[in-house]
């Protein structure tokens, strides 16, 4: 007796999402799957200007480190919004910056470059860990102007670092946005902006 | 209908031409996302999220469709069994093919993908990047060995002379950028080519960190915009004079013009392959999922437009079949929509045509029946008023129709023997016997008939005229009997009253009138006569005279026996006790040389009837018998009454039995006819007043000679009230006398 096709539409959509899954995590490891994190983020005040000070953790997957070592750029954002908590509201968002890092390796140098986006700054490395320590060192990023700040009293600081899919080559966006592996973004760090 | 089919038409192909749009834009991402990936970088994902909703839309469709063509099937739709067949063969048709085309480009993919990944032009790049790194080094150590002597020059250099010394430095050794860090890595001097520089290339902090601990760095270092250079980091000891801290020279070269694009282009060429190598396995995943989902879409698409092309193509044979159950079920105003010029269309237009036709012939025949209808009712109606009772028979004599007031004559519910034969109304109906037996010889005859009927029922005696006719159709053969009567009871009365009344009041004008004076002349001729004649002549005369009195007495007699009966007075109906009026009569005819002999039956009812007419008809029945008997020396008179109850007639029957010498044989059949006998002396007019009186009272009295002697008359009153038994009857019924 043929089964209901209700039924054989439930099976087939549990097998597509089950693949997925599968798809999702395929690599067993949750060390080589990457983790990106933020271990501190401040920002301190000199003169007019606000500066942001953080350390961030960029531990790539390995299919990440095996791209950039295949010559494919890997791009980071770091988000750093400036935002005033509300009781019943999502918080509300003062001032969004994003910078943009990428780094790549230089085959016939066999340097790796680290780029600040934003600034048009590169750097060189011969070492893929001291690129990514380098590049995890943030110190002095100008913020914002203080006068953001006036009659502000309960400003915050939310500081998240992600890998950009969008900039990696097209072939690799479609698996990437269901692979783990590529799907690496920090968790949202916080400060209080006293 | 033109523009509706056209309009459906338009409206299924547009989401065919749209799907179509979708598999040629996958087709060209396919082919040219290798070549130009730039260009497609931003399409290929929107494309491929495009075509996952299309594929998820076709999947719904298809599903919807299927979901209903299982229903149909289940439900036993028409034309469900056939859609299934044809979307099997379609789905079969389309799925084959494409299957096998799949399995071959699937197989060309995954070989052409790999035939451009070469090992030999691998290698070749390879060898290409190590020779340019081999000729980069070389350079390399010829700037180290320039570059230490210039460091250990620049030791006995105080801090503030410097900036000259490097000016000067970079002079002679080509060099781009000199920069002396000190302690913190503190920029002590900077040089530049560009002039407009003030920052130098800082070295990263592992660079300064390994040549503060006693070493130098050398390295290649790509340039934002001025492409590959040669970097130079070495320690400067403390010298003599001021300079008590380890210093750090820090030079950057740029390497030849030739080379350098050279190698850039080793390396820019090396970095894509290197990269595409890497993407190989995302390529054919790439390829594997673009062609697939070209597949699906084309799969699905397939599928869905066999779904679609076999409901149209079935929808007119299904309409088909709801049209011809419609025209089964009596729905003859059933059209349906025309599909085109194609022969399934046709055939739609003459199932329209016959629809339309089967509803005119249906139109035209309700109207003809309503027209039949309409006559029969305008027939009905007439046979309704008509005074006459209409019945018709058919061939094999089953009662076809009776208008009411044939059941009004015969006293019966026509209704009931509707398509019965004529002879259940006999079973149902004693009375109306002799009725039947005049109908049941119509089966052998065809021409017109005429027959005078009387029946004798509840309601009394009736005198019908039916005439009848057999009815031929158009092939001339004798079908169904019409019969009409009438009840020309009051009619024949009435006919015969006044022709009585007429005779009697002639006889009292032309007759009665002179026999006064005869009677006076004759005895006025023997009074004057008497004395003149002799005696002989005297008695002759007087015999002669007397015999004339005499017979003018009788005339007159007669006279007057004939205007009673021609008088008629009105009835005076009261409840009459027959037994008891019978005894009163015989009681008047006691006698020694008569023998009356009662039978009278206790049970007989109280009838309404004329008493004083009643005991007349009873005076002339004994004076009849009497005369009947008239030489015998001893008579005999028989009364008998008894209540018959015969096919639901009630009725008081008397019978008056003498023993003489009967009827004669020339008055059969007349007996009760006025001035009918053969006694000398009679006027001819006893039974026939017996008779008018019987009818007065709705009766019917008869006549007959009995086979051994005497004669026999028969007198049946009907009992038209509802009168219980005679109270009085018990006392009567004892009755049974020898006198």
């Amino acid at each position: 007796m043929p089964l209901p096709i209700h039924k054989v539409t439930a099976l087939a959509l549990a097998s597509i999402l089950f693949f997925l899954f599968l798809a999702g995590h395929s690599c067993p490891l949750s060390a080589a799957r990457g983790e990106l994190k933020v271990y501190s983020a401040s920002a301190h005040l000199n003169g007019n200007m606000y500066y942001l000070d953080a350390q961030l953790g960029y531990d790539l997957s390995q299919a990440a480190l095996d791209a950039l070592d295949s010559g494919v750029p890997i791009t980071f954002e770091l988000e750093a919004d400036i935002v005033t908590p509300r009781k019943w509201l999502w918080d509300k968002v003062l001032l969004e910056n994003v910078h943009r890092y990428q780094v790549v390796y230089h085959a016939l140098t066999q340097q790796y470059i680290v780029t600040n986006i934003n600034s048009g700054i590169q750097n060189t490395y011969s070492r893929r860990n001291t690129a990514l320590l380098s590049m995890g060192r943030v110190n002095n990023l100008p913020l914002m102007e203080k006068k953001l700040l006036n009659g502000v009293e309960d400003a915050q600081l939310k500081i998240r670092v992600s890998l950009d899919i969008k900039e990696l080559p097209a072939l690799m966006r479609p698996w990437a946005y269901i692979n783990a592996e590529w799907l690496l973004a920090s968790e949202w760090f916080t400060w209080e902006i006293k | 209908m033109g523009n509706q089919v056209t309009r459906s038409w338009a409206g299924v192909l547009s989401p065919m031409v749209g799907l179509l749009l979708i598999l040629l834009a996958s087709f060209y991402v396919l082919s040219n996302a290798t070549e130009n990936a730039a260009r497609f970088s931003n399409m290929y994902g929107w494309m491929l999220l495009i075509n996952l909703a299309v594929l998820l839309i076709l999947v719904g469709m298809i599903g919807l469709n299927l979901f209903k063509l299982v229903s149909q099937y289940r439900s036993g739709v028409a034309g469900s069994r056939l859609t299934a067949r044809l979307v099997l063969v379609f789905v079969l048709l389309s799925v084959i093919p494409v299957s096998i085309v799949y399995y071959f480009s699937l197989q060309f993919l995954q070989r052409g993908v790999d035939s451009w990944f070469d090992v030999r032009i691998e290698k070749s790049l390879e060898d290409a990047l190590q020779l340019s790194q081999v000729s980069l080094d070389l350079q390399q150590r010829e700037l180290v060995k320039q570059i230490s002597g210039v460091a250990r020059s620049m030791a006995d250099v105080s801090d503030s002379n410097a900036g000259l010394a490097l000016s000067d430095l970079l002079e002679r050794t080509g060099a781009v950028e000199l920069s002396l860090l000190g302690k913190n890595n503190r920029i002590i001097a900077f040089s530049s080519a560009d002039p407009g520089k003030i920052i130098p290339h800082r070295s990263n902090e592992d660079v300064l960190m390994q040549v503060r601990q006693g070493g130098h760095y050398v390295g290649l270092e790509p340039v934002k915009d001025t492409g590959i250079h040669v970097r130079l980091v070495f320690p400067i000891p403390p010298g003599s004079g001021a300079n008590t801290e380890l210093r750090i020279l820090q030079a950057l070269f740029p390497i030849d013009q030739r080379i350098n694009s050279l190698a850039d282009s080793v390396q820019q060429y090396y970095t894509v392959y290197k990269k595409l190598n890497y993407l190989r396995g995302q390529l054919k995943n790439s390829f594997l999922l673009t062609l697939s989902m070209v597949l699906l879409l084309s799969l699905f698409s397939a599928v869905w437009v066999a779904f679609f092309s076999a409901q149209r193509l079935m929808a007119p044979v299904r309409d088909l079949a709801e049209g011809t159950q419609a025209v089964a079920d009596g729905n003859y105003d059933k059209q349906l929509p025309v599909v085109g010029n194609n022969e399934l269309g046709f055939l739609v237009r003459s199932f329209n045509d016959m629809t339309r036709r089967i509803g005119q012939a249906r139109s035209e025949a309700q109207e003809s029946q309503h027209q039949i209808e309409s006559q029969r009712a305008y027939l009905e109606a007439i046979l309704g008023n008509l005074s006459s009772g209409v019945m018709t028979l058919d061939h094999e004599l089953f009662i076809r129709t009776a208008n009411p007031v044939a059941g009004k004559i015969l006293g019966l519910d026509f209704s009931q023997y509707i398509g019965k034969p004529v002879d259940d109304i006999v079973h149902a109906y004693g009375p109306l016997r002799r009725f039947v037996d005049i109908l049941k010889p119509l089966s052998e005859r065809t021409e017109q008939w005429q027959e005078e009927l009387i029946l004798f029922s509840q309601a009394g005696r009736k005198v019908l005229m039916c005439r009848g006719t057999t009815l031929v159709n158009e092939a001339g053969e004798s079908g169904d009997h019409v019969i009409v009567f009438d009840d020309i009871t009051e009619l024949v009365q009435a006919q015969r009253d006044a022709a009585w009344g007429e005779v009697a009041r002639r006889l009292a004008h032309e007759i009665k009138n002179p026999l006064t004076p005869i009677q006076l002349s004759a005895e006025r001729l023997q009074f004057k006569l008497q004395n003149k004649v002799d005696e002989e002549d005297s008695r002759m005369l007087s015999r002669s005279t007397e015999t004339i009195v005499n017979q003018v007495e009788a005339m007159k007699e007669m006279v007057n026996a004939f205007t009673d009966y021609a008088r008629a007075p009105a009835m005076d109906l009261q409840p009459v006790n027959l037994n008891k009026l019978i005894g009163e009569i015989s009681d008047m005819y006691k006698m020694p040389e008569l023998k009356l002999d009662h039978q009278l039956d206790s049970r007989a009812p109280m009838i309404q009837a004329d008493a004083a007419r009643l005991r007349q008809l009873l005076h002339n029945l004994f004076k009849n018998a009497l005369e009947a008997m008239n030489d015998d020396p001893q008579k005999k008179i028989e009364i008998m009454t008894r209540c018959m109850d015969e096919s639901g007639c009630r009725f008081v029957e008397i019978n008056i039995r003498d023993y003489g010498h009967g009827f004669p044989e020339q008055t059969m059949g007349h007996y009760f006819e006025p001035y009918i006998t053969t006694k000398s002396k009679g006027t001819g007019l006893g039974l026939a007043i017996v008779k008018k009186i019987v009818e007065e009272h709705g009766g019917m009295v008869t006549a007959e000679n009995l086979p051994d002697e005497g004669a026999v008359i028969t007198i049946r009153l009907p009992v038209i009230t509802a009168m219980k038994d005679n109270p009085e009857s018990s006392k009567v019924s004892d009755i049974k006398e020898n006198s």
